[in-house]
């Protein structure tokens, strides 16, 4: 059986500083505690980023796995790129460059490669009873 | 033969783009001193008088360049400049000069300087040019004789000439100084030894030089090729590899890697972060490889000290005077927001799936009433909880 769950993208401000930050958080906040949230932050708008910033994006990771759930990138500008590759962040979050193909990974991962594994399984199975 | 020599280094009056933050790049250290100071002294040596003519620019990075012999004039609006190198060389030529050397830095050009007057009197030249395999620079000898030459081409900034100018081609090492990039690839090239650029201090290793007043923390590791100027600071367990150039007064917090990267002066890097293909300094991080300049006005990051001593000894004083206050205050703020240990959450306490008994052939995926379905004993639970 296959669900589908929404995945809800969001836009980042421009200047991700302390305050906007914080703003965002409560934004999101309800979006991540929901069962296992599937969210993509877009952060093709973000021009200025600080370290809290890089914390609220590292804190909405950690609830959305909490609760099974995954947090992506898509879009990053290089601005952003530059202070996520400076805060060795970079590399906790799966990125990509537009919000469709974050979008899609979702639903694309997990039962692709279920489904894929049950194929060969299949035919493993059908090729030994040919054998036999 | 009597020379003198003009250098003029042009500021944000003239429109120049060879800046960062408002200071000439060339007025900027490359291994310990500013770029113009390489140029500076090998005028000097040569036995030249020089006037260095500068737009207004912060006394910390002019104080460097002080020497004797050299004559300094700082201008300030636009146009004034250009006055007053028009005004410098009718002064040479009044007392007697024959050569006036004028370079607008800019550039960094390593050549012959005898087999350029040699070049200039042979082809009995009114102005000569220099000029690299990439095109003509903005260096220049002038006979100075040739007064009226040498007004057109300041009245012209350097732009026009009066009548052909002679060019004098060589191969030596040049940087253009357009922007951070020649910057750091000045400082990279002169690590590895490709110009003349000595780095200040000591070699304490082969391809290591500090300077004698920098502080390093000794589980700071430091690998070849790499500088450390004066007065900076790099603290426990941070990393500094491939070309990392650490000017004065910058401080490295603890854990940081510097990997090719340069860290201008005044500038402090925080703490536990990855430096890397990156010019940092005055409050921005200018990424090589991404080609992009991003604003950092947070000091967890990138921070800036002020450039004056005593407010660097004031600032300091106050840092330590608020430290343990504020570990304090931090200590009663972290206790009210600790949130209380939450029960273990049940799907951790139940065994796996695949240790319980296995159901009865035929029985696998059928659960018994009341009780939750559970997985089959060949489904492997790829992922529980996302942070494992």
């Amino acid at each position: 059986m296959e669900t589908s769950r929404p995945v809800i993208v969001k836009r980042l401000p421009n200047h991700f500083n302390l305050r906007e930050a914080k703003r965002f958080l409560r934004e999101v906040m309800p979006i991540l505690r929901i069962d296992r949230p599937q969210v993509v932050f877009d952060l093709s708008q973000v021009r200025q980023i600080d370290s809290a910033g890089v914390d609220v994006l590292l804190r909405c990771m950690a609830e959305a796995m909490k609760r099974d759930g995954d947090v992506k990138l898509a879009a990053v500008s290089p601005q952003a790129a530059a202070v996520l590759e400076l805060t060795r962040t970079e590399r906790l979050f799966e990125i990509y460059y537009t919000s469709t193909d974050a979008a899609r990974s979702f639903s694309g991962f997990l039962p692709n490669a279920m489904r894929q594994a049950a194929r060969e399984a299949a035919a493993l199975e059908e090729s030994s009873a040919g054998a036999a | 033969m009597d020379v003198k020599a003009i250098l003029i280094v042009t500021g944000p009056a003239e429109g120049s783009r060879e800046m960062l933050a408002d200071v000439p790049l060339s007025l900027l250290p490359a291994l310990g001193r500013p770029v113009i100071s390489h140029t500076l002294d090998r005028l000097l040596s040569f036995g030249a008088e020089v006037t260095a003519i500068i737009e207004a620019a912060p006394a910390a990075y002019l104080r460097p360049l002080q020497r004797p012999g050299l004559k300094w004039i700082q201008t300030g609006k636009s146009g004034s400049l250009w006055n007053a190198a028009e005004s410098c060389f009718n002064e040479y030529a009044q007392n007697g000069a024959d050569l006036v050397l004028v370079f607008r830095l800019g550039a960094y050009a390593e050549f012959d300087l005898e087999r350029l007057l040699q070049f200039h009197l042979e082809q009995r030249q009114r102005v000569t040019r220099l000029e690299d395999p990439n095109g003509p620079l903005d260096m220049f000898l002038i006979s100075a004789s040739r007064r009226n030459d040498g007004a057109y081409m300041f009245r012209h900034k350097l732009a026009a000439f009066r009548t052909a100018c002679g060019r004098f081609r060589f191969t030596g090492y040049v940087n253009r100084l357009a922007d951070v990039h020649d910057l750091r690839r000045l400082a990279t090239d002169s690590l590895q030894l490709k110009t003349a650029i000595v780095p200040a201090g000591a070699q304490i290793k082969p391809g290591v030089w500090i300077e004698e007043s920098a502080r390093i923390h000794r589980s700071a590791r430091i690998l070849a090729p790499a500088f450390v100027g004066a007065h900076s600071k790099v603290r426990a367990a941070a990393v500094l590899t491939r070309g990392a150039v650490i000017e004065h007064h910058a401080e490295i917090d603890c854990g940081t890697v510097v990997e090719n990267a340069s860290v201008l002066p005044y500038t402090y890097v925080g703490a536990g972060l990855d430096l890397s293909h990156a010019v940092a300094g005055f409050r921005r991080l200018l990424h090589l490889e991404r080609n992009v300049t991003v604003e950092i006005d947070d000091p967890k990051l990138l921070g800036r000290a002020p450039a004056a001593a005593p407010l660097r000894v004031l600032a300091a004083a106050a840092a330590l005077a608020g430290y343990v206050p504020g570990q304090f205050y931090r200590g009663l703020l972290s206790r009210r927001s600790r949130e209380s240990l939450t029960e273990s959450p049940a799907a951790i306490k139940s065994p796996p799936a695949a240790s319980q008994v296995p159901a009865p052939p035929g029985r696998e995926n059928v659960a018994a009433e009341g009780e939750d379905p559970k997985f089959s004993a060949n489904f492997a639970i790829a992922r529980r909880y996302g942070n494992q």
